[in-house]
């Protein structure tokens, strides 16, 4: 009987024991983790995703399936993600500025707002340029206005909605003309700028070779601070416009983990981010190094961007 | 320029056991995906991606322009045999290669889709590798205005060669640039007929449409046909005599000009970025038939048709990589998975590749060219296994197809909603031919239309929505009149033609 009562004891201290140093990361799916990237395969968040799922495999013997469901930069994917069971199972990754601009533009017609995730932390942010040839006769953000002033307009390639909606609000209170011609892609603007077809662009890692190849400068940042690769060009903030962009590749969860599932999920994603495969594949996909905010830090990011992404395109 | 001896140890790069044993592996893999109605070589290439993280630069490209190739050459398999492109590029060989084989000449009509998209892909990959810094800058000088008024005279050609009269042509060109503006708009992300559906906010998928339209109609009427009667889809006499199996080198000689006209069509519609192989193959098929003595005899298993159609789609590929080495501008979804295969490297395609990474560059021409030889010789091989594989009986084939292009799809196109999406596809493809639409000019319509919606928009940005501005684009303006030229010689001949009935 007391041999028992000892022995009892012992087990369960030794389980203590074994178990203590485990508590913040006590639980472990029992299933696989299903991660759905808001984008379609072999696309830059896509590949990021993917190098980021097989780490934290790899860290910590987790299965993550990696799943693409694309359609409207994210919005898709994150208005089915609400609906799922917030068991830690299903993840979605995306970019935050679709879905701003859905809250801030059309809030009734998404099925979320930003308190229906649990946030799990980023994975970069990527950094705008604003870029002209070489031979541009301007250099800088002003010296596009006067130049648009001059040759009444200047044409302007643009991918993402933000940074167009920031060079029309120069535009309008400069009072000069800007003609934004709408791209595919980042390639499809350099293919523009270098063709002659357009007088700047916006750059986000495609423009870099022929920056260095000296076919192309950058004349500004859109970031809130100067951007990795061109130090010296000042952002639109320090020229005087008010405005910057800040797209945040983010990973969030259905609202309501359980404590335990979003400290374990947080820190497998912060030692996973933290990787040399995962910073590497960051800094070529999207020429930035890899960020991450943790969980408070990206649901405070979020919280913060509404207001201005929702101001750029107030009329 | 390059100096020779970085050419040379390029080559010498490719011709090492791995490279060359993944080039193989991307060839069968692609001749498979290919052929296989469903997944298809653009989803591989995607699903692949991931694994070249690990893998040297030179092997894991090499191996995704090994299943992009291979693909081209698959696509046309079932196409020919059981009237099925396994890719839409295929489409246009089904014209005159399932007929072939339905005479019961399914390997002559297999052995001439090989042969001419070998030799299609070979020129066009000759243009690469010697011609492609000038051609690029010619590419790069082709801005939205002039792509525009190329993507109308592409239509006009559509519509007036394929589309039956130019009526319906023109109401199939109409129903698919319908359906393509499904979803976000391009200039103000405004969402559009999508009925609250946010998975339609890119668009409908492009696999959902292309197996619901052209895969799936045809699995259907051959199933519902099939009155329960186990015979095989294709009947080949037993005793075939060689010249029904073979293409004599008469032959393939006497298709000269079709495939010298499919590869030069290919190669210049590569280069472009957004147009693709697709109509590339028809346009080709449409010039061949309409410039032969015989007209008549294509769409009854002519191998001008067939020798054209593929050796276009074919080049289309090599040719995507000219504005992809040289500017890192992808000129179809096959390229743009290669950029990304490239950027997890830390390599990015553009001016500087020839500079930095000419080695690599060289060692891909290399695995290129290797690529197309072993996709002569796995061809080959395949065309016995699918010649055997299309005795089964006809029940067995087309339930197959049709479990692949439902699995496909759920793979590609999001789950359950592409396969709701395929199946309202499917509804639709046998819609249009019973009204006697073509389905051929709707989904070429579909597949440029986004691209066509972009460079409209594009042009009027650029232009100020000022006509007046056109006069600065003598090149779009060369387009439009030739376009309005082709109109009135089409509509002049066809009266002539239909005066002695």
């Amino acid at each position: 009987m007391k041999l028992n009562t000892l022995l009892k004891t012992a087990v369960f201290a030794a389980a203590a024991a074994l178990s203590l140093p485990q508590t913040a990361a006590a639980w472990t799916p029992e299933e696989p983790i299903l991660l759905r990237i808001g984008f379609g395969a072999g696309g830059e968040t896509d590949t990021m995703g993917r190098v980021l799922a097989a780490t934290i495999e790899r860290q910590t013997g987790w299965d993550v399936v990696v799943e693409n469901r694309p359609g409207g930069g994210g919005v898709a994917m994150l208005s089915a993600l609400v609906a799922e069971d917030p068991d830690g199972l299903v993840l979605g990754m995306a970019v935050n500025i679709p879905p701003l601009m859905a809250l801030s533009q059309r809030p009734d017609s998404v099925p979320f707002t930003l308190d229906s995730f649990d946030y799990i932390g980023t994975v970069t942010v990527a950094e705008t340029a604003l870029i002209a040839g070489s031979e541009a006769a301007f250099s800088s953000i002003g010296e596009l206005v006067e130049f648009a002033r001059t040759e009444g307009s200047a044409k302007i390639a643009w991918d993402a909605p933000d940074a167009k909606a920031i060079l029309q609000k120069i535009g309008q209170k400069e009072g000069v003309s800007f003609r934004m011609v709408k791209a595919e892609s980042g390639a499809e603007m350099n293919k523009l700028l270098l063709g002659g077809q357009v007088d700047a662009a916006f750059g986000t890692g495609a423009h870099l070779p022929f920056v260095e190849e000296g076919q192309m400068k950058t004349i500004a940042s859109l970031s809130d601070k100067r951007l990795s690769s061109a130090p010296d060009v000042p952002t639109l903030i320090e020229s005087g416009h008010d405005f910057f962009i800040a797209p945040y590749f983010y990973i969030a969860a259905p609202g309501g983990l359980p404590a335990e599932v979003k400290t374990a999920l947080a820190d497998a994603m912060d030692k996973a981010v933290a990787d040399d495969a995962v910073q590497t594949v960051v800094q070529n996909a999207v020429s930035a190094p890899a960020l991450n905010l943790g969980a408070e830090g990206t649901r405070k990011m979020m919280h913060d961007s509404l207001a201005p992404v929702g101001a750029l395109f107030d009329q | 320029m390059v100096p020779f001896d970085v050419i040379l140890a390029g080559l010498a790069g490719t011709f090492t056991p791995v490279v060359l044993l993944y080039v193989l592996a991307g060839v069968v893999i692609g001749q498979f995906v290919g052929a296989v109605p469903g997944i298809g070589p653009v989803m591989a290439i995607a699903i692949a991606i991931p694994f070249t993280f690990v893998m040297d630069p030179l092997v894991g490209i090499s191996f995704l322009v090994g299943i992009g190739k291979g693909g081209l050459v698959g696509g046309a398999v079932p196409a020919v045999l059981i009237n099925t492109p396994g890719t839409p590029d295929a489409a246009a060989t089904a014209f005159d290669g399932f007929p072939l084989a339905r005479q019961g000449k399914p390997m002559k009509a297999m052995r001439m889709a090989l042969y001419s998209s070998v030799t299609g892909d070979t020129a066009s990959d000759i243009i690469l590798i010697t011609v492609s810094a000038p051609l690029a800058i010619v590419a790069l000088k082709l801005g939205p205005v002039e792509i525009l008024f190329l993507l109308l005279f592409a239509f006009t050609v559509i519509v007036c060669l394929v589309g039956g009269t130019i009526a319906r042509g023109g109401v199939a060109l109409f129903l698919g640039l319908l359906l393509a503006t499904i979803g976000l708009d391009p200039e103000y992300a405004t969402p559009r007929l999508i009925f609250g559906q946010t998975e339609l906010y890119d668009g409908v998928p492009l696999e959902a449409i292309a197996l619901g339209i052209l895969v799936l109609p045809e699995v259907l009427r051959r199933l519902a046909q099939g009155s329960g009667l186990s015979r095989p889809a294709i009947e080949i006499p037993a005793d075939q005599p060689a010249a029904d199996r073979r293409i004599s080198w008469r032959e393939y000689w006497s298709c000269r000009f079709a495939m010298l006209r499919g590869a030069s069509i290919g190669t210049v519609l590569g280069a472009l970025p957004g147009i693709g192989s697709t109509a590339a193959a028809f346009i080709a098929y449409a010039a061949t038939r309409a410039s032969a003595k015989d007209p008549e005899s294509f769409g009854k298993g002519n191998i001008q048709g067939i020798a054209a159609a593929e050796s276009a789609n074919s080049a289309v590929v090599g040719a995507n990589l000219i504005p992809l080495l040289t500017l890192g501008i992808p000129g179809s979804v096959g390229a743009a998975l290669l950029i990304g295969a490239f950027k997890i490297h830390g390599i990015q395609p553009g001016p500087l590749l020839f500079d930095q990474q000419a080695e690599l560059i060289y060692g891909l021409f290399g695995a290129m060219i290797a690529a197309n030889f072993m996709n002569f010789w796995v061809g080959q091989a395949g065309m016995r296994l699918w010649s055997t594989v299309v005795k089964a009986p006809e029940l067995v084939i087309f339930t197959l197809a049709l479990l692949l292009c439902i699995t496909g799809v759920y793979l590609g196109a999001g789950g359950m909603f592409g396969l709701y999406t395929m199946l309202a596809c499917t509804l639709l493809g046998l819609l249009l031919s019973a009204l006697g639409i073509s389905v051929i000019v709707f989904i070429i319509a579909f597949f440029l239309g986004s691209r066509f919606e972009t460079t409209l928009s594009q042009s009027y940005s650029l232009t100020g929505g000022s006509l007046q501005e056109l006069a600065n684009y003598p090149v779009a303006l060369a387009l439009l009149v030739l376009n309005l030229a082709f109109i009135a010689l089409f509509t002049r001949n066809r009266h002539r033609r239909a005066l002695p009935d």
